[in-house]
């Protein structure tokens, strides 16, 4: 028996170790090649930035991270914030967002000139007239003219086309019907070429945010003739055709995107940095460890809220105001729920500590909020204030018919997986529970289920935030106008409606202010909504960078940094 | 032989048909889809273009899809009703999200991704599959490395104060999840931390980039392999045939080699086709920490996002791998060991 097994080992034992050969075989080449293909010339371009970096010099590649792959890259299509870090710099619009939006008065101050040097307004504040500059190019060469806007906008509005942004078009004259489908004549629709360096827009009423809204990427204009010819796939690295200072060098999902800049861009003798790599990291403590090890230059928005204390302290942490209010949604149409008796909803707002959650649980990263229109909007301000009153709440929960909260049912808060709005839901939870004697539940869902859940009014409370898409408070306050889309708490309000509608009309701008903040009276009042803190920015930034001044949205052009 | 092979062949396309027919169905089951966005967006459009606005399968119960307001979604011609039964057209089946899915399969295309507008799900998984292949191998490789001669190594010297000490060591690598080796490795050696500062934190440039991402996966494995080495080699010393080699005067290291090391190995390599799969299928926590560029991160990603055309590839890839992998270590048993034969008799 043994020398039997002996006298097989032989064969076996070849077969053996040539199966950990071929493994060893298999697996050698392959890293090899890989090597070889992949990274040999990232390997050597790095060596090279990390030489240069020993030496001091000024780097000549401006990097930063990115939250996400963008989804598009097509200005027509897009609708998120890591898709508009790209279309900013790699295309222009009419208009080109200011600087910075500190200190901005009016909506003039929020934008400089992009392809348009200067346009005018009619008095009634429905005609714009937009000069195009001659040197304004594309990549391939030809001239953006007026007609490459004219294009771009009848895109966006073409029925059925899959642009997530068609409702901020909806400004122009016969623009929503257009999209809709009731009218077949794109002539009809407020926007035409008068020449190659004309654009003039009729809007459907005064819209004083609209120049913001030129600077905005759906607004940007587009290639034509490249479309017609790739399709969708125009935006192809090898394809794209763009207008901005910095132009699309090679995107790898997943990993970077990197940009050049583009030398016959009209302004390319201010444009200082002469490359720019977006890193798409997604994890928030990812982004901080790379920044850390001196591989970014600019972490992008949003720190991980674990590191945040230790991070507020170093010297390069930089924070920003940002347009956009945390707020707890209700859902108002259940007639049998606590939470269709106003009285109730007031209550449940007057009974929260928002200095307490700003000061002490998000360690004093927000602000807290005045109204539902965060404060940071230049030329207006809220009127109506949320207010912590514990005994005001009280008495209308009374009123209500639970006094001390008695036989109110319980009720669920639903939240999207989150650190952050864990916290906050347990605070509130803790203060409704003391304050009012109601006890609430949490409930966690994961994001689409979240947004399914919220959507189909399949919630009690429901934690959401708003960022506004542009600086004026139509933006916060058009949402809870009955039926739109984004209301989403079945909240409907006539005199609400008939004041949005008539700010809506009203050219004059004082006028209009105080129609608004009636409105964001009744809604504060009514209470669908509970506005918890007023988001900001939290990053960190290179010390070297010149040139970066705070933006309420975020919105940083590479063309106007420079390293020190 | 052959006659297993094609027979197990054909049995694995039957298995990931099913496979790929069960996650369709799941996919579709999951809240919401990859239309519905935070704000209110063109959804219509964006259901049509990927022609989710049709049934799932050409049978159904209750719905077939969820109606998004003022959309007109497809209509089959022809469609019947058996009470909570409904059933388009024989006609219109080709029509269906099932068949249009599968016409798009046997062509080898996985559909255009649902997030990542204007790419392939083919393009996607493409260019991260070598990354995640390369660290699976890797991480194989070093397990095999440090595992087999760590366990040999324990097994012969038993109960030693060098038994004890490596098998300590590898409880701890069996015990130690990869989500806390991971961080702690970046804060001992990634740049910018409070240690040594020799690798990047993150990213995938350079090989260099691959190690600390290797090791994490890897040690879990090595650990183990450790232990059933161990384990072999403690069972087959005291077999009679190695005593016999010993007692005929073979040297020490030729006994180990020749006669102990093939017995031991059995388990082990019975082992190393699941562990394969697994440091696959499982790099997706390691590609999150080390942000790489890997299938993992897309699997994660796309199941959150509702993008199903990733989902299903990055399942059919995963599938694939784990049917292929099985199939070869069934084939190296019957070459490591004479006694396993698959033949029909």
């Amino acid at each position: 028996m043994v020398g039997s097994v002996s006298r097989t080992s032989s064969p076996t034992s070849v077969a053996l170790w040539g199966l950990v050969a071929a493994v060893f075989l298999w697996v050698a080449p392959g890293c090899d090649s890989d090597q070889n293909q992949k990274s040999g010339a990232t390997a050597k371009a790095k060596g090279a930035e990390k030489a240069q970096k020993n030496q001091k010099p000024k780097p000549d590649t401006f990097r930063y991270a990115l939250a996400d792959d963008p989804e598009t890259f097509d200005t027509a299509k897009m609708s998120g914030a890591p898709e508009g870090r790209v279309a900013f710099n790699v295309f222009e619009g009419l208009l080109t967002p200011a600087q910075t939006t500190k200190g901005a008065e009016s909506t003039e101050d929020l934008v400089r000139p992009g392809v348009a040097k200067d346009w005018s307004v009619s008095d009634d504040g429905t005609t714009y007239t937009f000069n195009l500059r001659k040197d304004a190019k594309w990549s391939n060469g030809e001239p953006v003219t007026a007609e490459d806007f004219v294009y771009a906008w009848k895109r966006v509005l073409t029925p059925g086309f899959d642009a997530d942004y068609v409702q901020l078009l909806w400004v122009l004259k016969n623009g929503q019907a257009y999209s809709e489908g009731e009218i077949d004549d794109f002539s009809k629709v407020g926007v035409e070429a008068v020449d190659a360096q004309t654009l003039k827009v009729e809007l459907s009423h005064p819209t004083p945010y609209f120049l913001e809204l030129v600077a905005f990427y759906t607004f940007f204009p587009q290639p034509k003739d490249v479309i017609e010819e790739h399709g969708d796939n125009w935006t192809d690295s090898k394809h794209i055709v763009s207008n901005g200072p910095y132009l699309l060098e090679n995107y790898t999902t997943q990993q970077h995107i990197k940009l050049k800049k583009n030398p016959d861009y009209w302004n390319a003798d201010e444009v200082s940095i002469p490359k720019a790599e977006l890193r798409i990291i997604k994890d928030r403590n990812a982004v901080v460890n790379a920044f850390q090890a001196g591989d970014l230059h600019w972490t992008g928005a949003g720190l991980p809220i674990a590191q945040v204390s230790s991070l507020v302290m170093r010297d390069d942490y930089v924070r920003e105001p940002m347009l956009g209010t945390y707020y707890y949604r209700i859902n108002v149409t259940d007639e049998d729920s606590p939470l269709a008796n106003p009285k109730v909803r007031k209550a449940l707002s007057l009974a929260i500590d928002r200095r307490s959650i700003v000061k002490l649980t998000m360690k004093g990263l927000y602000e807290v909020p005045k109204g539902f229109v965060p404060s940071n909007l230049s030329g207006y301000e809220s009127t109506a204030e949320t207010e912590f009153n514990i005994s005001k709440a009280k008495k209308l929960l009374k009123e209500a018919g639970y006094p001390n909260g008695e036989g109110f049912p319980k009720t669920a808060v639903l939240y999207n997986t989150d650190k952050n709005h864990k916290v906050v839901a347990a605070n509130i939870q803790n203060m409704w529970s003391k304050n009012l004697g109601i006890e609430v539940e949490l409930v966690n869902t994961e994001w689409k289920t979240y947004l399914e859940r919220v959507d189909n009014l399949n919630y009690e409370i429901a934690r959401a935030g708003w960022i506004g898409d542009y600086n004026d408070p139509m933006t916060f306050l058009n949402l809870w106008v009955t039926g739109n889309g984004n209301n989403d708490t079945g909240w409907s309000n006539e005199e609400y409606d008939s004041l949005i509608q008539e700010a809506k009309r009203e050219s004059d701008r004082e006028k209009r202010k105080k129609l608004l903040q009636k409105a964001e009276a009744i809604l504060l009042e009514e209470g669908p909504v509970i506005p918890i803190y007023e988001y900001s920015s939290n990053m960190l930034l290179d010390e070297r960078i010149q040139g970066f001044k705070p933006h309420n949205r975020n919105i940083h052009l590479i063309k106007d940094l420079s390293f020190k | 032989m052959t006659r297993y092979i094609l027979r197990r062949i054909v049995s694995s396309i039957f298995v990931l048909l099913v496979i790929v027919t069960a996650s369709l169905w799941l996919t579709r089951q999951a809240p919401s889809n990859p239309c519905q966005k935070e704000k209110e967006a063109n959804t219509c459009a964006c259901m049509k273009t990927f022609k989710l606005d049709r049934p799932t399968f050409p049978v159904w119960f209750g719905q077939a899809v969820d109606p998004v307001e003022g959309c007109q979604f497809w209509e089959p011609e022809s469609s019947f009703s058996l009470g909570p039964i409904n059933m388009v057209g024989l006609s219109d089946w080709g029509d269906t999200q099932y068949f249009l899915y599968m016409e798009q399969l046997v062509q080898g295309d996985l559909g255009p991704s649902m997030r990542n507008q204007n790419r392939t799900v083919n393009e996607l998984l493409g260019q991260a599959l070598p990354y995640t292949l390369q660290l699976g191998f890797q991480a194989l490789l070093l397990a095999i490395i440090i595992g087999i001669p760590a366990g040999m190594f324990a097994g012969l010297k038993q109960n030693t104060a060098a038994d004890y000490t490596t098998m300590t060591v590898a409880m701890v690598g069996v015990a130690v999840p990869n989500f806390v080796l991971g961080p702690i490795l970046i804060l001992l050696f990634a740049k910018g931390q409070q240690g040594l500062g020799w690798f990047d934190p993150g990213g995938w440039d350079t090989f260099k980039d691959s190690i600390l991402p290797t090791i994490t996966l890897a040690l879990y494995y090595a650990a183990y392999i450790a232990r059933l080495t161990r384990g072999g080699i403690l069972e087959m010393v005291r077999k009679d045939f190695v005593r016999t080699a010993r007692a005929k005067g073979l040297k020490e290291s030729t006994v180990v080699t020749r006669h102990t090391l093939k017995g031991t190995i059995l388990p082990v390599v019975s082992y190393l086709g699941p562990a394969f799969a697994a440091m696959l299928t499982g790099s997706v926590v390691v590609e999150q920490i080390f942000n790489l560029p890997g299938i993992g991160t897309y699997f994660v990603e796309s199941a959150l996002n509702r993008d199903y055309n990733m989902v299903i590839g990055a399942v059919i890839i995963y599938s694939s791998l784990l049917v292929a992998l099985n199939f070869v270590v069934d084939i190296a048993y019957t070459m490591i060991d004479p006694r396993v034969d698959y033949e029909d008799r």
